[in-house]
């Protein structure tokens, strides 16, 4: 009892500051927006004149390198927000941008990544119950 | 955010119960008991423990009690954040169902770390009353 | 105000309505491709359907709410008549004959009509694929920690 010194809300926040915890995280949240922007995409595919939006790609770009750089009150901070892709061309007359199979094999992709990160996220909490509690 | 913060919280149900003064202890680890039974909701009211030690005796005591009141308070906070984000949830306000999922987890598991840390504590007085004199 | 925990339903589902709009007018279209004289007494003419995208306005009721979801799929606007002139054809013995023996046929062409079916048929799978894929997410994420 004596030892235990350090304040214990630091054990609070040290058991989430797992490095591959938070950046999960905050790939999931990026990952659930990118499937919304996806789902809008395909909704509008007969659309005339519609653009495609999309998280920009940057994102993955600037989250690798805070997370390089080890400031992860950075990537804590970082907010994806779905943009017009402008790099999109018009594919058909109407100048609507989605193309059908590419935003139906990205939109599947996008989902096993988060079938792939919600289950990191899960795995980091189901350690934490058994280290806790001795038990799942 | 009103049905939020009419949440009671841990630290007003330890102040609920007129024997329970987190900055009053008379034996710090029977004291703990106290007022970890109270949170547990056990049933089970202890009598309070009468004050025999000397203050020389609790050299070590004033850290322990303030560190785990901000525990309670980092567990409680936890709670909270994770009351509004079902909240936000269930009113459509969001629609981001891994955040509440996480957020209740996390919670869940802060939850069990301070119940946990309470069966050690009352174990141990348990075990440190067992001694003979 | 829902309780919206498929992630994007509510564009997908805006999408499987307003593309089987499009499936039923197109049905009709294909129906009545040789309609000479339908219940107003003229030729029949092809319909089509208007979709536009649907952006909601945000809540401004409560304060501070955030609506990162103003974009909502597709809606139909409106299903109305296409004004290209038909085809005339001479057919003097026909029933709705004019005084020179042209009949108007509607301005339907069947090849066209089956190629937007194509289309409208792909993109309403597409969708119920999506709508598939979603609940399947949010049941992985019902299931973290578990």
């Amino acid at each position: 009892m004596i030892a235990l010194y350090s304040p214990m809300t630091a054990i609070l926040d040290n058991l989430y500051s797992q490095e591959n915890y938070l950046v999960s995280k905050k790939l999931l949240d990026a990952t659930h927006l990118r499937h919304e922007a996806l789902s809008n995409n395909l909704a509008n595919v007969e659309t005339p004149g519609f653009k495609r939006r999309d998280l920009p790609k940057d994102f993955s770009v600037e989250l690798r390198r805070a997370v390089d750089r080890k400031d992860f009150r950075r990537v804590k901070g970082l907010n994806p927000r779905s943009v017009e892709d402008r790099q999109a061309k018009p594919v058909r007359m109407d100048g609507n941008t989605v193309q059908l199979d590419e935003e139906m094999l990205a939109m599947n992709r996008n989902a096993l990544n988060y079938e792939y990160l919600s289950n990191s996220v899960g795995g980091t909490l189901k350690e934490l119950n058994l280290a806790i509690k001795g038990r799942i | 955010m009103d049905a939020v913060s009419s949440l009671p919280s841990l630290n007003d149900l330890l102040r609920q119960n007129p024997n329970l003064n987190p900055q009053k202890f008379s034996n710090k680890i029977g004291s703990e008991q106290h007022s970890l039974s109270g949170i547990s909701q056990t049933g089970r009211i202890s009598a309070p423990i009468i004050d025999k030690t000397t203050p020389t005796d609790r050299v070590t005591a004033p850290g322990f009690s303030e560190m785990f009141e901000k525990f309670v308070r980092g567990v409680d906070h936890k709670k909270k954040v994770s009351a509004k984000e079902t909240q936000d949830l269930i009113l459509g306000k969001s629609d981001n169902i891994h955040e509440a999922v996480v957020k209740s987890e996390e919670s869940k598991v802060a939850f069990n770390l301070m119940i946990e840390v309470r069966n050690k504590l009352v174990d141990s007085y348990k075990e440190l009353m067992r001694m003979q004199v | 105000m829902t309780m919206n925990l498929i992630p994007g339903v509510e564009s997908t589902g805006s999408a499987l309505s307003a593309e089987k709009i499009r499936l039923e007018v197109i049905a009709q279209n294909i129906a009545n491709s040789n309609t000479t004289q339908d219940a107003s007494g003229k030729v029949y003419q092809r319909k089509e359907v208007a979709f536009e995208e649907f952006i909601k306005t945000p809540d401004r009721r409560t304060p501070g709410y955030v609506d990162e979801n103003l974009y909502q799929g597709v809606r139909v606007v409106d299903v109305y008549d296409d004004q290209t002139p038909g085809r005339m054809i001479f057919n003097p013995g026909h029933p709705h004959a004019n005084k020179d023996g042209m009949v108007e046929m509607p301005n339907v062409d069947v090849s066209r009509e089956m190629i937007d079916l194509i289309s409208a048929s792909r993109a309403y799978e597409a969708n119920l694929s999506v709508v598939k894929t979603s609940r399947r997410m949010a049941q992985q994420a019902l299931a973290i920690g578990r």
